[in-house]
């Protein structure tokens, strides 16, 4: 017989309690975070803490109660849908939402967990993910919280939340971070109180119930577990937990739609990598793998795809060699545990199993809750019907409400801000968007405002203004070899024209032409039905919802487009990889400018660095007194906190004077993005410029394809609303402009990496005392064949950035392949030059009608003149009447305008220079059908046996009606 | 009319579904292992279809051949190598491990071939109909599909019941134990099942991918599918989730025609009733638990 007083039952021991007061002091230390880490380390630990907690919730069900369900995301989902539901359909506070969200779902796991019970292991598991399937569909029908595009929650609902003014006036902070504190605040209380609800849960007798039942279920049952009841209490507080947590994700995402939602990735799969990798079973796994995922995500997540499969197959090993993770592997090697669950009998000799704890039932905590039924409409000011709809009035969305209205299309333009740009960004004007302007009837405006190309183009490569010059390249086609290839492509010519000042020559076009434009008008959301768009804005003057109906919908909404995140587009590439500082300043630098006119003054001093090229950058605004610097910083850390007096002494450092008279404008922020979208638009909407392609300004490139995208499109919708042309018309948007995008984004990323070879050369990139560098830069002085071959290498490099500034074949030549165009079965003409820096002009199907000077009278006119305005265009020769009859026939059967014109001697158009005899590729019987962009559309070489037959056949293909 | 075509195009559409679960419903009932990447197995046989008949220049008859061949030996290597190791009391780990398998396959498939809709072209047969009357005409393809699931299933039962594997793969699934006893070597046995599977799954994915498009991210809606089949006609039993699979494509037709966007929903409305009232699904093979 035992004699049992030598033997006592421990809960802990020594290790676990000094472990549980560390983890007291750390649960403190975490709520002071706020007022210590920047806003971005915040928002990760915010991300940290909720994954734990989700991760805990189902470790409860898997690993303690043996309940594997990979459906926990129908409760992050239910938790935030409601809380959305509550706070703006209700107008409850925010925090009132979310708590009473997470009681419903728990009320509403009751009925679930009825169903689901029926199965048992796998297929229990396969059954949870169909609940969550079945809510989400459900879900994606509520059209008042935006069926299946779902909705944003509107800052002033936000701001709403218990604490948010004492919270912002007491650290002085902008409304997001202030929402992101409470939010954190939230995180850390909502997943102590899961975690340590879980620890005391364990420690009780209804806990060990818990571990009977993983361990052996019908054993449990027969010494008298209530097994059911016992699943269901877990099941019912995993419901609660997962739905308190999603509302507050949600709650600090702004914007939730029933994909994210009910995402089985981002709140199963995670999860279980999570709780895998960490130890199944311990309280302590799910924290570990929460770090664990959390250091994986920042080291690989820019890898996308290859990230998830690597936790795949990590997820794999794990269990196949240390099923119990590394907790597991922690515990059974040195036994040690912070949360300590199990029970120890300690006595005189080797411990003995532990018998002796009968087991009772567990009672079931009473659920409370509330039912959302009865919700009221969203307030309506009134209904607007459109036939196209844009959201940003930037150069993307300026282009196609001017260009829509040109071609006598309704069209209604909404902007976020009461006026448009306000800082100058964009800046270089390519030549492709000067001919759109042209066409608008804007060039001259757009001339009068911009600085010309003969002052653009001294690229200047040195230490400071002042200091040495290291290397200068002539840019923007200032060479003489390379003037020659800008001139002879365009009737236009490259400038500089600040977005501030080009926005309002483009938008007041738009406007003067019909487009109505709505300042201080915010977009929320839309659905789209067979007809069209249904999209719900918000008047930020009156504080009013209203609805705007529209045929099709331009999401043209910027780097942050919440559009493209709604519609779900899939997007390539990560946003903030770099900081930049835009300083904004008055000073008259003539005296160092003025012998080297310019755009771009890189300096390069160590220290200086903006968005990942590593130089700190003085560019033009207005020459010679209106300057921007450029500055990096790291953007993980969020915005610097900088004064006017500490820009000054920045831009002093580059400008090398400390006499000269500075006076800051205007400080602002923004961060180099490298992403771009595999897919532009879905269904009636179609997203065009940053919503789409994001990248470094480098090459100068963004303002332009953004306008570009507009040309593109804008015909397409003309056509389509005038049933001329089948909606599949559309699809070639995607088709022809999303290579574009992903070509540009690639080459200004490569521009970024060929900076690096520059300050190799010079030893920049060493670290070292300024002095060190400033002597590896001056290396390159001595006349030695190590300097000179030094000095050959970086001419070589200074020369290879004509690939940023000098990139004439990537600002010109896109050829397009799609259903719209027509191959005539020759090949692609070759590239006989570098294509990316050389324009080669063909009249090959696909390009962009090659421009030549020809003669009407006494006017000189471009042959891109004669096409475009919203028309399909007939080009042929002399012998080519037989086209401008079948144009005529075309027509009039096809309703669509189609111009012909003959240019050649003794006809209306005079080829006097003789230059479109070479340019045209065809015989003077020959045709080219131009589309409404510019393109070429389809070619004929010769006359052909049925010209009307032939021309109507090409049109009712381009329209998509074949 | 329009409702008699609707029965019809579900009936059929079932026959797909019932593809779909055959592969399911073989692994569950010999080793008791739920492949949670099966969905994604089956768009990985439509895409080794697909190469065949784009990279390389097959007809989609030899190209189907070759990629069924091919999949069969992945299925063999992957349990015998992988799967079996997963294999006991505990359900954690096959269920975790084809789950991370999934995950692998859509990221593999994503960045193998892109997120583009792609389809399988089966020279034009695609767009044959049958004309049964004015209104009612039958395609070609979804009553090929049908035929198949029929002729998969006959075939599966005449191995089950009339050969020597099928006999040590019944064996296997009543008592592994003293089938091994009898010297029937377990391992090799799962290998050849799941190997079987994924030849049928392969078919599957065949006719996934020519009677509409297919993509990466597709595989996991396709195993709720097959799973809710399965669940509806009753564990065990090949015919009953023929019959699971027409319930179910029924289901989803009717809802479609009711509204579009409630044809999913409708799918999983159905399975969760015949969970309630049926949980054992319609057809269960034996009356024990």
């Amino acid at each position: 017989m035992i004699d049992t007083t030598l033997y006592s039952v421990a809960k802990s021991t020594r290790a676990s309690q000094i472990a549980l007061l560390a983890i007291a002091v750390l649960i403190i230390a975490l709520a002071f975070a706020p007022a210590i880490v920047s806003r971005s380390l915040l928002q990760d630990l915010f991300f940290l803490l909720t994954m734990i907690g989700l991760a805990q919730c189902w470790n409860l069900l898997a690993g303690f109660s043996g309940l594997v369900s990979v459906g926990q995301q129908a409760f992050v989902g239910l938790g935030a849908y409601l809380a959305f539901a509550g706070s703006i359909l209700l107008d409850l506070n925010p925090l009132i939402a979310i708590i009473l969200a997470g009681c419903a779902a728990a009320l509403l796991s009751i009925p679930t967990a009825y169903i689901v019970f029926r199965l048992q292991g796998a297929y229990f598991a396969i059954g949870t993910w169909v609940v969550a399937e079945v809510y989400r569909l459900l879900f994606a029908q509520w059209k008042q919280l935006g069926g299946g595009t779902g909705t944003a929650m509107p800052k002033s609902y936000q701001k709403a939340m218990f604490g948010f003014d004492a919270v912002k006036d007491f650290f002085d902070v902008k409304t997001g971070a202030a929402l992101d504190i409470i939010s954190y605040w939230l995180a850390l209380l909502f997943t102590v109180v899961i975690v340590g609800a879980a620890y005391l849960i364990l420690r009780t007798r209804e806990g060990l119930a818990l571990s009977a039942i993983r361990d052996n279920e019908t054993a449990a049952a027969s010494i008298g577990v209530d097994v059911t009841r016992a699943k269901l209490a877990v099941y019912i507080f995993s419901a609660a937990g997962a739905a308190l947590i999603g509302a507050l994700i949600f709650f600090q995402k702004a914007s939730i739609t029933p994909d994210s939602a009910f995402s089985l990735i981002d709140w199963t799969a995670y999860v279980l990598f999570i709780v895998i990798i960490g130890g199944i079973g311990t309280l302590e796994g799910p924290i570990v793998g929460a770090i664990i995922l959390f250091a994986l995500r920042n080291a690989f997540a820019d890898y996308g795809t290859w990230y998830l499969m690597l936790l795949g197959a990590i997820a794999i090993l794990v269990m196949l060699i240390a099923p119990k993770g590394i907790w597991g592997y922690v515990q059974q090697r040195w036994d040690f545990s912070i949360f300590p669950t199990r029970r120890r009998l300690i006595g005189p000799d080797t411990p003995i199993p532990d018998y002796t704890q009968p087991v009772t039932k567990m009672s079931l905590p009473a659920p409370v809750g509330v039912s959302g039924t009865d919700l009221p409409e969203i307030p309506t000011m009134f209904d607007i019907e459109t036939d196209v709809l844009i959201i940003g009035s930037g150069p993307a969305g300026g282009a196609s409400a001017a260009l829509l209205s040109s071609y006598g299309v309704d069209n209604i333009m909404i902007e976020k801000y009461g006026w448009l740009a306000n800082t100058p960004r964009a800046h270089i004007t390519n030549q492709r968007t000067m001919e759109i302007l042209r066409e608008l009837g804007i060039e001259e405006d757009a001339k009068e405002k911009s600085v010309p190309q003969e002052l653009m183009g001294n690229n200047v490569f040195c230490t400071s203004l002042a200091g040495e010059e290291i290397g200068r390249l002539l840019t923007w086609g200032n060479h003489p070899s390379r003037k020659a290839d800008y001139d002879l492509a365009s009737p236009c010519q490259i400038c500089d024209i600040p977005q501030t000042l080009m926005e309002p020559i483009i938008v007041g076009k738009a406007m003067a032409s019909g487009t109505i434009t709505r300042f201080k008008t915010e977009y929320i959301s839309h659905s789209q039905d067979a007809d069209g768009v249904v999209a719900t804005v918000r008047d930020r003057v009156a504080d009013q919802t209203y609805r705007i109906r529209a045929k099709y919908m331009i999401g043209a909404d910027g780097a942050r487009s919440i559009i493209a995140d709604q519609l779900g587009l899939p997007m390539d590439g990560q946003m903030g990889i770099e900081g930049s500082m835009n300083i904004e300043f008055t000073c008259d630098l003539s005296k160092y400018v003025a012998h080297r006119p310019s755009v771009l003054y890189w300096i390069f001093q160590p220290g200086a660095h903006i968005g990942g090229i590593g130089a700190g950058v003085i560019r033009m605004v207005r020459p010679w007194h209106k300057w921007l610097s450029i500055y990096g910083y790291d953007a993980k850390d969020g915005p610097p906190d900088i004064t006017h007096a500490e820009a000054e002494k920045i831009v002093r450092q580059l400008i090398g004077d400390d006499e000269i008279p500075i006076t800051i404008d205007k400080l602002s922020f923004w961060t180099v993005n490298n992403m771009v979208a595999r897919r532009y638009a879905k269904g009636r909407v179609f997203c065009m410029g940053d919503a789409v392609h994001r990248h470094p300004p480098t090459n100068g490139l963004g303002s332009n394809t953004s306008i570009q995208d507009a040309y593109n499109l804008a015909w397409k919708l003309k056509l389509v609303l005038d049933n001329k042309a089948d909606p599949s018309l559309l699809e070639t948007y995607n088709e022809e402009r999303q290579p574009v995008g992903k070509q540009i984004v690639t080459r200004a990323n490569k521009s970024i990496e060929d900076y690096a070879p520059i300050f190799e050369t010079l030893g920049l990139l060493q670290p070292g005392s300024p002095d060190e560098v400033k002597r590896r830069m001056d290396q390159r002085k001595q006349p030695t064949a190590e300097a000179e071959a030094r000095r050959k290498a970086l001419n070589a490099y200074i020369r290879k950035k004509s690939y940023e500034f000098n990139c004439h074949g990537v600002e010109l030549g896109q050829r397009y392949t799609s259903k719209a165009i027509i191959p005539d079965g020759t090949a692609e003409p070759d590239y006989t030059r570098d294509r990316e820096l050389y324009y080669h002009p063909t009249t090959w199907p696909g390009a962009c009608l090659p421009h030549v000077w020809v003669d009407r009278n006494q006017d000189k006119l471009s042959t891109l003149d004669l096409v475009g305005k919203g028309r399909f265009t007939v080009l042929t020769g002399v012998s080519g009447a037989g086209w401008i009859e079948a144009a005529a026939r075309a027509e009039a059967e096809l309703g669509v305008s189609v111009a012909g014109i003959q240019i050649g001697p003794g006809c209306e158009i005079n080829d006097t220079f003789g230059d479109w005899a070479l340019a045209s590729e065809i015989a003077d019987s020959g045709c080219l059908l131009i589309r409404p962009d510019r393109h070429v559309a389809w070619r004929q070489r010769d006359l052909s046996a049925s010209p009307t037959g032939d021309l109507m056949a090409a049109l009712t293909r381009i329209l998509g009606k074949a | 009319m329009v409702w008699v075509d609707t029965i019809i195009q579900g009936i059929l559409l079932g026959g797909l579904y019932a593809l779909f679960a055959t592969g399911l419903s073989l692994i569950f009932g010999i080793m008791r292992l739920v492949n949670l990447a099966h969905g994604d197995f089956m768009i990985l046989g439509a895409f080794a279809v697909l190469i065949g008949i784009e990279a390389i220049g097959l007809n989609i008859v030899v190209a189907a051949i070759l990629a069924a061949g091919l999949m069969f030996v992945v299925g063999y290597v992957l349990q015998f190598l992988l799967l079996n190791r997963t294999l006991g009391k505990d359900i954690l780990p096959p269920l975790l491990v084809t789950f991370g398998l999934s995950i692998i396959l859509q990221n593999g498939m994503l960045e193998a071939f892109s997120a583009d809709t792609r389809r399988l072209s089966a020279g034009g047969f695609e767009d044959v109909s049958i004309k049964l009357g004015d209104n009612l005409a039958i395609g070609a393809m979804p009553l090929l599909t049908f035929v198949s699931a029929v002729v998969v299933i006959l075939a599966l039962n005449v191995l089950f019941f009339k050969t020597e594997t099928g006999r040590a793969f019944r064996a296997t699934s009543d008592d592994p134990e003293t089938a091994q006893l009898m010297g029937i070597d377990n391992h090799r046995i799962f290998a050849l099942a799941m190997a079987l599977a994924m030849l049928v799954v392969t078919i599957a994915g065949l006719y996934l991918g020519s009677r509409a498009t297919f993509d990466p991210s597709m595989g996991p809606t396709r195993l709720i599918f097959a799973f809710e089949a399965v669940i509806i006609g009753g564990l065990g039993s090949l015919w009953g989730t023929l019959i699971g699979g027409v319930i179910l494509g029924l289901a989803q037709t009717i809802g479609a025609r009711i509204d579009p966007e409630w044809q999913m929903l409708a799918g999983h409305i159905v399975f969760l009733i015949v969970l309630v009232f049926r949980p054992r699904g319609l057809f269960p093979r034996t009356a024990g638990p």
